[in-house]
């Protein structure tokens, strides 16, 4: 029989268990607080000024880049090698129908979102990069020597299908430069890339049906930093398809063809695990990260809308490269269309999320050893623990700081000597480099700002200071030997020590 | 370990020659210790300009002023002191000079005196306080001496997770003539 005392204690349980359990379904609920993309008072002070200050790019207003219309993010499928693709699988993907693979009404929880970013991460903003045929045949894995996982795709691009029974290839996605195929077939998604783009851009031109306007064109479009006097880009792009193809041949996979970079000077791809600790964007340190919104507008601005910028009146992806096209005709790629905010904000949260793999280099006395070397040696001032950067800026050789940005930026005052051109003559050339963290060093490669060196070991090797050193990286348009120099530190270690240092180093 | 076992073999080594009569043969300058990473750096500045008037019987009679060059910063790695030589640090461009001038000394235990001094880097100064010792050589002699300072106090870098903010400075001067 229950008492009144036992029915109060009773009831009160109940209440307790009624209370916890909202409390709980309180704590899973996730309202996103989504910034707003493309926000003039955050762009104001997101973007650092151009060495050339006048150039300094004015992004396209707010009113503009909200007319454009949103992407629609559609469900992709894995391109498999020659071989390799599951039985029926291409026979079933003439079946499906397009489907809308985003959509923000169903997210629920913080996973939810990270999940959704990924699908933003692998989606495609253009179809055209990569042909259909292309992708099928055997001489495009063969000739660019293209990295296939263990499950046998690339998974650098994916099949969409704009209709039924229409399969496109997409390109252009994040994963394009950020996914990285290891030596044993495993896939890191966010890490430094490794698919070879401009050598299958070089076997492109080399087709003698692809005319040499077109390779011109390319160049000039992607590359050129007209305002420069005597740009080497602008000169590359009036050269022939040969010069071009030499150029491109001379990038190696882990740097990228990306616009406003340089085929002359390329950007290493950066490895975007633990961007979220880093307080500069791009090698140059271009754009500041101060919240998640400038991850956005990253994103934003480096998947199309900076084809739209002026650069002291050069639009690169301009009409004429002159004249903003009206909004949502941009021709240039990713210039048409616009992310949504939900989905630029689901896309930082995935690659905010990004983890590294696990390390298979373990501590032990060799790399205690080679820690000590790493403090003793000074690494430490600027690869500070834990985010092994001090995340400064320090200017390249025959910049000058403007004074002002001495109170602006993080400025830690000295060139290491490295090769000035990507950050002096190219659209995104702030004048700074920014010092790269160097966790996760051990998966990736090649190293220094342009890729030139493609090991550790290679970077701590006295030898590449030599005019007669053949860079294991990039290497120069038709350039066969030339000096690594820059960041010469580590150099004048004993074999020993420098085996430590770099045992240590492939443990972070 | 290793570090404490250094840094309590640099300590001793301090200590014996601080009250060690003989002095050394030669002035050694101004030198510095801080601790970076678990490791410790020892750095040097040269180009020592003195202005000393010691009376080790009546120390408060004396004058000691001393300054040396900021850009002569050296602690092995040349980048680094370029570094340290810029704005954040140093910047020798526009604090070409650190000085440090004696407000007052007391004598200590043997030949030991301590002496508040105010020490200028950047534009900023402060007194400290400097243990030092007198080793008299004929008419000459030697003052070696160490104080600590927080780098911060003068505003030289940031805070660091790695960059101690405590700096030891050990200072060995060749004094002029007595002045007795």
């Amino acid at each position: 029989m229950l008492t009144l005392p036992m029915i109060l204690l009773f009831a009160g349980l109940m209440i307790s268990c009624s209370s916890n359990t909202e409390q709980t379904a309180v704590s899973n609920a996730f309202v996103p607080d989504i910034p707003r993309t493309w926000d003039s008072t955050a762009l104001a002070g997101f973007d650092l000024p151009l060495a050339t200050a006048r150039a300094t790019p004015k992004q396209v207003s707010s009113s503009y880049y909200y007319q454009l219309p949103e992407r629609v993010i559609y469900k992709s499928y894995p391109i498999y090698a020659p071989g390799r693709e599951p039985k029926d699988y291409w026979a079933w993907l003439q079946k499906q129908e397009p489907r809308q693979a985003f959509d923000p009404a169903k997210l629920k929880t913080e996973a939810d979102w990270i999940k959704a970013g990924e699908l933003v991460f692998d989606a495609s903003i253009d179809t055209a990069v990569f042909s259909l045929q292309e992708v099928r045949s055997n001489a495009f894995y063969v000739q660019n020597r293209m990295p296939i996982s263990a499950a046998g795709n690339m998974p650098f691009a994916r099949y969409v299908v704009l209709k039924k029974g229409l399969i496109a290839v997409g390109g252009l996605g994040c994963n394009m430069c950020h996914t990285r195929v290891m030596p044993d077939g495993s896939v890191i998604k966010g890490a430094q890339g490794n698919l070879p783009e401009a050598r299958r851009v070089a076997n492109i031109f080399r087709n003698p049906h692809v005319p040499k306007e077109a390779g011109q064109g390319f160049v000039r479009n992607l590359m050129a930093a007209p305002w420069l006097t005597d740009d080497p880009h602008t000169r590359l792009s009036h050269q022939s398809k040969e010069k071009i193809i030499a150029a491109l041949d001379a990038m190696p996979p882990g740097t990228m063809l990306r616009q406003g970079a340089g085929i002359l000077f390329p950007p290493q791809i950066p490895d975007l695990i633990g961007v979220k600790d880093r307080q500069f964007l791009d090698h140059t340190g271009l754009n500041r990260q101060r919240t998640i919104g400038d991850l956005m507008r990253y994103a934003a601005l480096n998947q199309g809308m900076d084809n739209l910028a002026s650069y002291a009146g050069f639009i690169p992806g301009g009409i004429g490269a002159k004249i903003l096209p009206p909004p949502g005709k941009g021709l240039a790629p990713g210039s048409a269309f616009r992310y949504s905010d939900a989905q630029l904000y689901a896309l930082a949260r995935y690659v905010y999320s990004l983890k590294p793999p696990t390390n298979p280099n373990r501590v032990n006395a060799l790399t205690r050893q080679g820690e000590r070397i790493f403090a003793q040696q000074g690494c430490v001032t600027c690869h500070t623990p834990p985010l092994f950067t001090n995340n400064m800026l320090t200017p390249a050789d025959g910049f000058t700081i403007p004074e002002k940005q001495y109170k602006q930026y993080p400025i830690f005052d000295i060139s290491v000597g490295t090769n000035p051109d990507y950050t002096l003559k190219t659209r995104r050339g702030t004048g700074y480099y920014k010092v790269p963290s160097l966790k996760g060093v051990w998966y990736r490669g090649p190293f220094l700002h342009d890729g030139s060196l493609a090991s550790l070991e290679d970077v701590l090797d006295a030898r590449r200071l030599r005019d007669d050193y053949v860079p294991t990286g990039f290497k120069g348009a038709g350039i066969r030997t030339r000096a690594v120099k820059g960041h010469e530190f580590g150099l004048d270690l004993k074999a020993k020590d420098r085996l430590a240092l770099i045992a240590y180093l492939k443990t972070l | 370990m290793m570090i404490r076992l250094l840094s309590f073999l640099f300590l001793g080594l301090l200590c014996r020659l601080l009250n060690n009569p003989e002095a050394p043969e030669q002035a050694s300058g101004v030198t510095f210790q801080i601790r970076n990473a678990g490791i410790v750096v020892t750095g040097s500045f040269s180009d020592l300009k003195t202005n000393i008037h010691f009376d080790p019987v009546r120390p408060e009679a004396s004058s000691l002023a001393a300054t040396v060059g900021a850009a002569t910063i050296r602690t092995g790695i040349t980048l680094r002191d370029t570094h340290l030589q810029k704005r954040g640090y140093f910047d020798a461009e526009h604090f070409p000079r650190i000085k440090m001038v004696a407000k007052r000394i007391q004598k200590g235990s043997n030949n030991c005196y301590v002496g508040l001094f105010d020490l200028t880097i950047l534009s900023v100064t402060k007194p400290v306080e400097v243990f030092f010792c007198y080793y008299p050589k004929g008419n000459k002699g030697h003052l070696t001496g160490q104080f600590r300072l927080n780098r911060q106090d003068f505003g030289l870098g940031s805070t660091s997770l790695v960059l101690s903010n405590e700096v030891m400075v050990l200072i060995d001067v060749e004094t002029g003539p007595l002045v007795r």
